[in-house]
């Protein structure tokens, strides 16, 4: 027996391995199909011709046995007639076998899952063998990683959607927070401003008060309020600067200065405290002192007081030593460190890191002890920080304290600007004609007693209209100009006297404001205003100003100083303590120049008083021996006041012959007086 | 493990317990925010899933794998219908084409480590189903799973599990009784 025919399928057999099989006889009629074939067609039946059924799609012959007698191999696929279904496969020519010549082993052709069971197939329809069944599973596969990635692009694209709506939202919300961190700044600004005004008018009447005569127990009760306002005003200053620094409104200066004036003025405004509670204070300069650098002379400053300040507070006895240590930056510039060492009671290492956050003072007792706000550190670490400096103390508790902090800055050629740094360089002080332009009576009461109680002369109106007509009346030598006013302000009086005609349209103006945010110098200075000043006025900074004005714009007909000096010391009575007085109100610096100003103006009034004697003038003696009276307190001379009121009093009195009397004494104390005073106080420029 | 099991465990869990629960699950097993079903997870990640479970539902092992295998069915029918759909039009005939399913899957993913599923002593009402895994102690998840058929085909079953794995037998062997609705 031929091996070839030892294999015989039965049709069940054939039905089970290949479901859609077909086999024709040479006439291409159907003679035996497979049980899937009949599933899916059932109206094909053994005897119909198969072309009625199919035709050819591949290959593209005529579906005929001839034709495909001649191509038996090849891939077969067949479409129905009847359905959308298409076969595929092979055809298998048997030649042998005497009835069916032509075998077509054939699958349905599925392109997915659905299709399957649209044709009314199960997967077990299929032949184990047919790969179709793995194509079914891989496409299912497919179609599952295609729904999750579909998923997936679709969560991602919510999650954009969301992220772009919140991240609207939370710009809209900073946007909303900035505004009203704005609005915050704003109001603080005006807040502090509102309670400065009548602050510093109640400093200013107190300072006056106690140079009245008062009884002892008056005098400490007034100086205890002056304190206590002191405090609050630089509690003020303070919430002021961190509101600033809150805001990011706080600009930095970039001026030329030189770090050892600097520290001078730190020692010299330290010194009367330092002297009075029997501490040394000592300044440790470097060999080789830096030239002039560029930065904020002012907030170094700042943060260089508060430090020395709050050793000098702190420290019960021995030292505070304030030094300057210079080294080459990492940049062009130099780094300048500046520290401060006291012998107090030192800060224990836990709570260093601490002293420098708002708000935290390292025991409450010392705050009813000294006054303070826990404000001034956190302040100078903002200040320090924001120079891109670093700030911190090295302490032990019961070993003192050295708080230090550094910054970078370039050094410059330019020249350094005077400023109220720079005191020992002060123009020679002269007496000014000023005019001052203020609508708070209180205030303008300050600043003209202060200004007057130096020897200048101070005419003052309310409001900027009254400013323009007194200036086109007479020849000021600087307005001081309160920005600030009803009717015409500041700025609108500033305009029109710029556009007056003659040498009147460059007087000096100097504004006095206490609106203290960024950007209003620049207003001021755009109206036309030559410098300002920030209010509560410092007398220092006020004084500096008008002599620095006065100095630069010198007017003819101020008075000269009288030439004529002193003879030999006499007995005359001084009070030197009123003299401390006057050099921890002012500046130490300054008394020599002050000094030399009430001399002049005195000796100026004596001289009036002799001739209005000779010429029997009493209302002139009166007026002279009142103003000589008034100054000569202030300035150490209680015989002369005496004296003067005496003289006055009688007068007003009507008592003319004890009135004429006072003033024959009155001249004959006055010029030992004056040349004592004279002799005891050593100008600057000689020191 | 593919990640469509621990993906259907999330969305069981989400579904009977809630957001949070799956949530502090996630986060107890360290499991990733999203699971790619056609990409492999380690088998841990699967059996510490189970643990949290077990331990947060306050009940056995056996009873959440079989609550899970129940649960599978509902999963796989939402997202592999089509599959089903052509794989047996009776629980008896998708009980038999289960292995076949599995080995031509386990081809396609080359690390599946299909389970096999074979039937001995078939009768009208019942049959014998011999399952081997290379994994421990997931039988009761088949019980769960042929309970699930059951419910899908519309077929009451009753499953005992009459041969559990271990030193002495290498599969689990059922008992199945059904009777279609």
């Amino acid at each position: 027996m031929n091996p070839e025919t030892r294999i015989g399928i039965s049709p069940a057999q054939m039905g089970a391995v290949f479901p859609f099989h077909l086999a024709c006889d040479a006439a291409l009629s159907v003679l035996q199909l497979g049980s899937g074939l009949r599933k899916l067609l059932p109206e094909l039946l053994p005897g119909e011709p198969l072309a009625e059924h199919f035709e050819l799609v591949t290959p593209r012959l005529p579906l005929d046995a001839a034709s495909l007698l001649q191509r038996p191999r090849g891939l077969v696929v067949l479409r129905s007639r009847k359905r959308d279904l298409r076969l595929k496969g092979q055809l298998l020519s048997l030649p042998e076998a005497a009835d069916a010549p032509l075998l077509f082993v054939l699958t349905p052709v599925v392109d997915s899952l659905r299709a399957v069971a649209d044709l009314g197939l199960q997967i077990g329809d299929f032949a184990a063998h047919d790969g179709t069944r793995d194509l079914l599973l891989l496409l299912q596969a497919q179609s599952t990683t295609l729904k999750e990635l579909h998923k997936l692009a679709g969560s991602y694209a919510g999650e954009l959607e969301t992220r772009r709506k919140v991240e609207s939202e939370l710009r809209e919300a900073v946007a909303l927070a900035e505004a009203a961190n704005r609005a915050k700044a704003g109001f603080l600004a005006t807040m502090s401003h509102e309670m400065r005004t009548p602050l510093n008018a109640v400093l200013g009447l107190l300072g006056l008060l106690q140079d009245e005569t008062l009884r002892p127990r008056q005098r400490e009760l007034v100086g205890t309020a002056r304190e206590a306002g002191e405090t609050l005003l630089d509690l003020i200053s303070d919430i002021l600067d961190l509101s600033k620094m809150g805001a990011g409104k706080l600009q930095l200066e970039n001026s030329a200065w030189e770090p050892a004036g600097l520290l001078q003025s730190v020692h010299r405004l330290l010194q009367p405290k330092a002297v009075e509670k029997g501490l040394a204070l000592r300044l440790a300069l470097p060999e080789r002192l830096p030239g002039a650098v560029l930065g904020d002379p002012g907030r170094l400053r700042q943060v260089l007081l508060n430090l020395a300040g709050n050793a000098v507070k702190y420290t019960e006895r021995g030292s505070v030593v304030i030094g300057l240590e210079v080294t080459p930056g990492d940049g062009r510039g130099q780094r300048l460190r500046f520290s401060v060492v006291d012998t107090g009671i030192g800060i224990a290492g836990e709570r260093q890191a601490e002293v420098f956050t708002e708000f935290t003072m390292l025991d409450a007792s010392y705050a009813r002890r000294y006054g303070g706000t826990g404000l001034g550190l956190a302040i100078s670490r903002q200040l320090v920080e924001l120079m891109g400096g670093r700030i911190g103390v090295d302490s032990e508790l019961g070993q003192g304290s050295r708080f230090w902090f550094e910054v970078e800055l370039p050094e410059t050629e330019q020249p350094v600007s005077r400023s109220a740094l720079d005191l020992p360089l002060l123009p020679a002080l002269r007496p000014a004609r000023l005019l001052l332009a203020e609508d708070v009576a209180a205030n303008r009461l300050v600043a003209r007693e202060l200004l007057q109680r130096v020897g200048h002369h101070v005419d003052t109106v309310a409001d900027g209209a009254e400013a323009l007509q007194a200036v086109t009346g007479y020849p000021y030598d600087l307005v001081l100009m309160d920005v600030s006013m009803p009717g015409m302000d500041g700025l609108q009086a500033t305009r029109a006297i710029r556009e007056l005609d003659g040498p009147v349209a460059r007087i000096p103006i100097v504004a006095m404001t206490a609106h203290a945010m960024c950007g209003d110098r620049e207003a001021f200075l755009a109206a036309g205003m030559d410098d300002y000043l920030q209010k509560p006025v410092d007398r220092v900074e006020l004084l500096a100003t008008v002599a620095r004005w006065c100095a630069e714009h010198p007017r003819g007909e101020a008075c000269q100083p009288d030439a004529t000096t002193a003879a030999a010391a006499s007995s005359a009575e001084i009070d030197q303590r009123t003299l401390e007085q006057l050099a921890r109100d002012t500046d130490p610096a300054l008394v020599p120049e002050l000094v030399a100003l009430f001399l002049d103006d005195a000796r100026g009034r004596v001289a009036r008083i002799r001739q209005a004697l000779a010429a029997t003038d009493l209302a002139r003696v009166e007026d002279e021996a009142h103003a000589l009276g008034s100054s000569a307190g202030t300035y150490g001379l209680p015989g002369i006041q005496r004296a003067a009121r005496h003289c006055e009093e009688a007068l007003r009195g009507g008592d003319r012959a004890a009135g004429i009397a006072a003033a024959q004494r009155l001249v004959e104390l006055a010029d030992p007086a004056f040349s004592a005073l004279a002799a005891r106080v050593v100008p600057v420029s000689a020191a | 493990m593919y990640g469509m099991i621990n993906d259907a465990i999330r969305q069981m869990v989400t579904e009977r317990h809630g957001e949070d629960a799956w949530e502090e699950m996630r986060r107890r097993a360290d499991a990733d925010l999203v699971f790619l079903r056609m990409a492999q997870y380690p088998d841990a990640l699967t059996y510490r899933l189970v643990a949290i479970a077990t331990e947060m539902l306050g009940t056995e092992v056996d009873a959440v794998l079989r609550a899970f295998g129940d649960y599978w069915i509902d999963y796989a029918d939402e997202a592999y219908g089509e599959l089903l759909a052509v794989s047996g039009d009776s629980f008896v005939e998708m009980v038999e084409n289960l292995n076949d399913l599995h080995t031509r899957v386990g081809q396609l993913m080359p690390d599946l480590k299909p389970p096999s599923f074979h039937l001995t002593e078939q009768s009208a009402g019942s049959f014998r189903l011999h399952y081997h895994s290379t994994r421990d102690g997931l039988g009761p998840m088949v019980v769960g799973l042929l309970e699930g058929l059951g419910r899908r085909y519309r077929t009451a079953v009753e499953v005992e599990h009459v041969v559990r794995r271990d030193a002495a037998d290498d599969h689990d062997e059922f008992l199945v009784r059904y009777r279609p609705a």
